[in-house]
């Protein structure tokens, strides 16, 4: 007998045990989280499609997914909140930004041909690729220590990642697809390497960049990289560790440990990505009733203030008053002072009264959005230049 | 946790051969044409007491006098035919019979792909061709020279004579350490070939469009409009094939041998789809499926135009496709390794 169960591939971001423990309590079938990072979730989703239902990670993975036919379209008219979802807080089709090369709404809508691309199809209920949810805006995080190395009035830039006042102090992702965008933006702002397109390099501008970075590596500039959220949080929480690329969560968790550590707003503008839901090319249909409503419920209300609490946002807001106390939505949301102690999401405070989060509100954020993740043209020679970065 | 799975590449899978090693047998004439004869007395076409000349066999089976005699002194050693004072050699220990030059001749070419009479060169060439494109989308690769000559059991001339040949290819280069290098297929190499193949293969078209054989061009379009018939389920070797007849044998009969060269050397990225096909399901396909019946339809009926117009557009929107397939190409694992070819990164 087939017992009611879903299977869900994703990594740590959005794959938390809140999440788990909620959807245990809201939705009336079994759920497997499977957490893997990166790299291995991508890997297992464009190669075995039969090994999950759902699949949970960035939006520019759906260029790889939907070419290898891992992946099938969601049909908007079962998604209930459908017209209240929001791309990066903007409604469907709006621009991006200074970020708008590549926004992760070009690969949104099944076209008539079988293609993906940013208009709707001429079907009235659209079908799309996946389901957009959470979002947010990166950078990097520095400790008060660096701080106090800084110039009079020096802004945080991206160029501080291969800068060589912190020599053997900075930590990455393992992972290049948020790592070699934010290089490209520090090599860059640094004037050590022309860069057209941070999110779209050429040949000869992943070639200049790696230039730099394997000297760097070799030097050991670089401490540590870092695989997940926590281990992220524990190379910046020792001694050796100053300044580091790191996701909202991991700032968080510091912060919960008392960590006295700045998020930056960088003069360039931040790296952003967007995340969302796809249903395997395999499911069967009944496990296709099951994914449609952990879909439906991942926009209700309830995983958007989990995700809030880890400075995440999500695609559809309005639900979130009800699950957020204003307070929480001031902070989190809005770009307002926080006027009492917030929890993060596993309970722990993360915010003190007082505090104001960097960049401002969502929208505020969204709009200095200088690169959107992506996977670029010269994805196959990168990979290799990265693989040989990470062994040098 | 599941394991991820290899990919499967051209050379270890490749639909068209069942083992990715040649049947080194038949590397040297004699061999071929010892084997031939041999199986031909075992199986008792050739009965016992039939007589066996030099001249007549080399006739026959069109290859020169040289090899024919030693194939027919090594049957000899093996007591399957024997001498006959000066006049060739008998079959068995039966009396001499007479056969007629016609029924000896259908005897010996009744299979006239037993013998395969090209250069030992070319009989790996195409092998080692796929191995090397089928690692290309993967990274930089060093060929080793003794390792390619083991594994494939040719002399250290023969794995020069291919390494020239696929250096004439461009799709190997010699570093400053003169190591045969295998470069990486970047999307940048995959839009220039495509615009070079945009370029010449069109007029190509237009150039052999008469002189192509209509029962070839009548077999062709069956193959595809049966593809087309089980898309999705054909089987994907079935669509490689089509392929290589389409840009491959399509243009065999080309005078202008600089243009067939230069095709050729353009045509690396044609490894993609198959890779692509042999590690996820059809589903892009058909409408390149539908272009390639029109192509030969148009050339059947003579008008070699719309087929040129046809194929400049096929291979404009073949871009797209191609890039998006060798994005995810870059995902797998590099393939299971060939003995002979290193990985440099």
């Amino acid at each position: 007998m087939k017992t009611r169960s879903l299977r869900v591939i994703g990594t740590s971001a959005t794959l938390t045990e809140e999440i788990r423990r909620q959807a245990a309590i809201d939705l009336p079938f079994e759920i497997n989280f499977e957490i893997l990072d990166g790299v291995s979730c991508l890997r297992r989703g464009v190669m075995m499609p039969e090994s999950y239902d759902v699949y949970d990670q960035w939006f520019h993975s759906v260029d790889l997914l939907w070419t290898a036919g891992a992946i099938q379209p969601i049909d908007t008219k079962r998604i209930f909140r459908w017209p209240e979802v929001r791309i990066a807080g903007q409604p469907v089709g709006a621009s991006l930004g200074k970020g708008r090369n590549l926004a992760p709404q070009d690969r949104l809508y099944i076209q008539d041909d079988g293609t993906l691309g940013p208009k709707q199809s001429s079907l009235s209920s659209p079908l799309i690729s996946m389901l957009p949810t959470t979002y947010n805006m990166d950078s990097f995080a520095y400790t008060r220590e660096l701080s106090a190395e800084l110039k009079d009035g020096e802004l945080p830039s991206w160029a501080w990642l291969i800068d060589d006042r912190w020599h053997g102090r900075c930590t990455l992702s393992l992972d290049p697809a948020s790592s070699v965008v934010e290089l490209a933006l520090a090599v860059r702002s640094a004037g050590l390497v022309d860069i057209e397109n941070p999110a779209d390099l050429t040949i000869e501008e992943i070639d200049a960049l790696f230039e730099v970075l394997m000297s760097r590596k070799r030097t050991g500039h670089f401490t540590r990289l870092w695989a997940s959220t926590e281990d992220s949080a524990r190379i910046l929480a020792g001694t050796s560790c100053v300044i580091g690329s790191i996701w909202s969560p991991a700032f968080y968790t510091l912060r919960g440990m008392g960590q006295d550590v700045v998020y930056a707003a960088p003069v360039e503008g931040y790296r952003g990505w967007h995340a969302g839901l796809c249903l395997s090319a395999r499911i069967d249909d009944h496990t296709k009733d099951l994914a449609y409503a952990y879909l439906n419920w991942w926009l209700d209300g309830t995983p958007g203030a989990i995700m809030a609490r880890q400075g995440y946002y999500i695609s559809v807001v309005e639900p979130l008053r009800a699950t957020m106390s204003p307070a929480e939505w001031g902070y989190w949301y809005g770009g307002e002072q926080s006027t009492e102690r917030l929890p993060g999401s596993s309970g722990v405070t993360v915010v003190q009264p007082g505090e104001l989060r960097e960049g401002g509100s969502y929208l505020q954020r969204v709009s200095n959005v200088s690169v959107w993740s992506n996977i670029m043209s010269e994805q196959n020679y990168l990979e290799r230049r990265w693989r040989e970065f990470l062994d040098a | 946790m599941a394991t991820t799975p290899s990919p499967k590449t051209a050379a270890q899978h490749g639909p068209e051969r069942t083992d990715a090693r040649p049947v080194v047998t038949g590397a040297y004439l004699y061999d071929a044409v010892r084997d031939l004869l041999a199986r031909k007395i075992h199986s008792g076409e050739l009965p016992s007491g039939a007589v066996l000349k030099e001249g007549t066999v080399s006739t026959h089976v069109g290859v020169s006098r040289a090899p024919v005699r030693r194939a027919l002194a090594m049957l000899a050693n093996d007591g399957l035919i024997r001498g006959a004072d000066g006049q060739g050699y008998i079959v068995g220990q039966g009396k001499p019979i007479r056969m007629s030059n016609r029924r000896l001749h259908d005897i010996l070419v009744a299979e006239p792909e037993d013998i395969d009479r090209s250069a030992t060169w070319e009989r790996i060439f195409t092998t080692v061709l796929d191995e090397v494109l089928s690692v290309m989308p993967f990274g930089t690769y060093r060929i080793q020279e003794a390792e390619l000559g083991r594994y494939h059991d040719v002399s250290r001339t023969v794995v020069r004579e291919v390494l020239w040949r696929l250096l004439d290819r461009r799709l190997i280069e010699k570093d400053r350490k003169s190591h045969w290098i295998i470069g990486q297929m970047t999307a940048r190499s995959v839009r220039d070939s495509l615009e070079m193949r945009r370029l010449l293969e069109p007029q190509a078209l237009g150039n052999v469009a008469a002189q192509l054989d209509r029962n070839w061009l009548r077999q062709l379009e069956e193959r595809i409009a049966i593809a087309l018939a089980q898309f999705p389920d054909c089987n994907p070797s079935k669509i490689n094939m089509i392929e290589r007849d389409m840009f491959g044998a399509m243009y065999d009969g080309l005078r202008n041998a600089r243009m067939l060269g230069s095709i050729r050397r353009n045509q690396f990225a044609l490894i993609i789809p198959t890779l692509f096909r042999q590690n996820f399901p059809n589903r892009d396909d058909r409408p390149d499926l539908v272009t390639y019946g029109q192509i030969v339809q148009q050339l059947q009926s003579g008008t070699a135009e719309a087929a040129q117009v046809l194929l400049r557009m096929h291979l404009e929107r073949a871009e797209r496709l191609t890039l998006a397939r060798l994005r995810v190409l870059s995902l797998l694992p590099p393939p299971v390794s060939i003995p002979y070819l290193f990985s440099t990164h």
